[in-house]
């Protein structure tokens, strides 16, 4: 199915600081120093010289523990956060030449509502709990420009329905829901306007083991017959293992080591992806 | 010769233990073979000799140290194992090369059928005849029609491996790598397990296969690589070694 799959998205050198940043942040930071504040002036590098490319279809998987700054990173691809240097290309948009992080935050929600989605390990950030069901994936149809009444009613069915929320509860709120049934609408809205490219933050980590193993097997499916390219970050070395094909591994702030996921696993280079391999229980 | 389909040269793998002091270990060392297509080679010693090393290079689940494994694809391309992208990997491990190790990692609570089926529609067959052709392989393998809808974490160590040989075979392998495929199963299954080993090499089918009893593996086998602490000790014919 990769075959020659084209790339979708390229990053290359993101970095996300917070403080005022000074010459010596990047120098004096990273698992050399093991940390990501800086010792002169207190800035946190969450993200710092992040590079790396996505294939069509390819799931990512982005592992590290927490602070590593893996989560950062993603919400700067989906621009919840501001990145504050490097490049990110989406092969959609404007043919790949334009570097999204220093678009207009108009062009931003474009990309972000025509082109992307996101699905966050707290379900109520990605829906409204007092909107329906159905209406949540309506929502994200409007912000995608499709208003047609029926087309919208019919779309949301279907999400629905792929992704295992029994259609007699569309018109319920979520707010009403169980977790794994808020993290499967969530799922649903994030795929209603077909994006190329979909982020996963941690979307099994508040979940009950048996509702776990659904949602990996939906997020495979999913995969498998849209092509949709994945970024997935997870802390659970086993999910990564069943969901991605490459991963990344991620400390303070830093990518220390990107490979297949099989060959991170079982034949770590750096010394913390051996730490956190042979730390797996 | 010219139709080799791998040769693999001076193929070496370090690891580096960061946790003891940077210790290097030693997997394999300088090893070279090549296999003709449906050619049938086993790898025996001594456990601790390097064994799965070689397989797991070959795979690149371990990335070599030095060495190169030149594959010929089925368009006929000329592909560096050693130093392929990783999409490149990706692409040969969906398409042409399939390794069976004794171990079963599926996704949790899918059923056995679904885990093949998946395996076929994710090459863009549909869903029915993807289901008609795993059902036609669970019952190769002699799974009881019982389990064909149940989980495999609830099998029996013998049945998930068959499961696992299942996986691999299903989408007829140009080259299959075994890391002991017949380590736990009884006697009746492994008569299976090794006739269709053996169909899929009358196929073409090129396998270089660890095993667990020697007595399997020379039935099958067209040549014994045998290692020794990492290296290659001999390389021998089969009516060499009888």
């Amino acid at each position: 199915m990769l075959a020659n799959n084209p790339i979708v998205l390229t990053v290359r050198g993101l970095a996300k600081i917070y403080g005022p940043g000074c010459p010596q942040c990047f120098i004096r930071t990273g698992p050399a120093y093991d940390s990501n504040i800086c010792p002169i002036c207190g800035t946190i590098v969450a993200c710092h010289d992040i590079s790396f490319d996505l294939a069509q279809g390819e799931i990512l998987g982005i592992v590290g523990e927490s602070g590593s700054g893996k989560s950062t990173l993603v919400r700067c691809l989906y621009f919840d956060e501001e990145a504050s240097s490097g490049e990110s290309y989406l092969a959609v948009y404007q043919a790949g030449r334009v570097n999204l992080l220093q678009e207009t935050s108009q062009h931003k929600r474009h990309v972000r509502n025509h082109l992307m989605g996101m699905v966050y390990q707290n379900p109520l950030l990605g829906i409204k709990p007092h909107f329906t069901a159905g209406g949540n994936v309506a929502e994200k149809l409007l912000t995608a420009d499709i208003y047609n009444f029926q087309a919208i009613r019919e779309r949301a069915a279907n999400l629905l329905a792929r992704t295992e929320v029994p259609l007699a509860r569309m018109d319920d709120f979520p707010a009403h829901f169980s977790g794994g049934m808020q993290q499967r609408v969530q799922i649903a809205k994030a795929l209603a306007n077909n994006p190329p490219l979909l982020f996963l933050d941690e979307i099994t980590t508040g979940l009950d083991v048996s509702v776990q193993a659904k949602v990996l097997d939906l997020v495979k499916e999913i995969q498998r017959e849209l092509g949709i390219a994945m970024v997935a970050v997870s802390h659970d070395l086993g999910v990564i293992r069943m969901l991605s094909d490459r991963t990344a591994v991620m400390k303070n702030g830093r990518m220390v080591e990107i490979g297949l996921t099989d060959q991170i696993l079982e034949d770590p280079q750096h010394q913390y992806t051996q730490l956190l391999v042979h730390s797996m229980l | 010769m010219n139709d080799t389909i791998l040769t693999v040269q001076g193929l070496s793998k370090k690891f580096t233990v960061h946790i003891l002091d940077k210790r290097t270990l030693h997997g394999c060392d300088n090893v070279s073979f090549a296999m003709q297509p449906g050619e049938f080679m086993g790898i025996a010693g001594p456990s601790g000799s390097g064994k799965s090393t070689i397989i797991k290079c070959l795979y690149r689940t371990y990335l070599p140290s030095g060495g190169s494994v030149w594959y010929r694809t089925r368009d006929g391309r000329e592909i560096d194992l050693v130093t392929a992208n990783e999409r490149e990997i990706l692409k040969l491990r969906r398409s042409e090369i399939s390794y069976v190790s004794q171990f079963l990692k599926v996704i949790p609570r899918v059923s056995a059928v679904k885990i093949l089926a998946e395996e076929l529609r994710e090459r863009g067959w549909n869903t029915e005849a993807a289901q008609d052709r795993s059902y036609e392989l669970l019952r190769l393998m002699n799974i009881d029609t019982k389990l064909w809808d149940a989980y495999p974490s609830t099998f029996s160590g013998g049945e998930q491996q068959r499961i696992n040989l299942a996986r691999a075979l299903i989408t007829e392998p140009r080259l299959l790598l075994l890391d002991e495929p017949t380590a736990s199963l009884d006697n009746e299954t492994k008569k299976v397990v090794l006739r269709s080993l053996l169909a899929l090499k009358q196929k073409g089918t090129t396998i270089i296969g660890i095993f667990h009893d020697l007595e399997s593996m020379h039935s099958l086998v067209d040549k014994v690589f045998t290692m020794r602490a990492g290296q290659c000790k001999s390389i021998k014919r089969m009516r060499e070694v009888v």
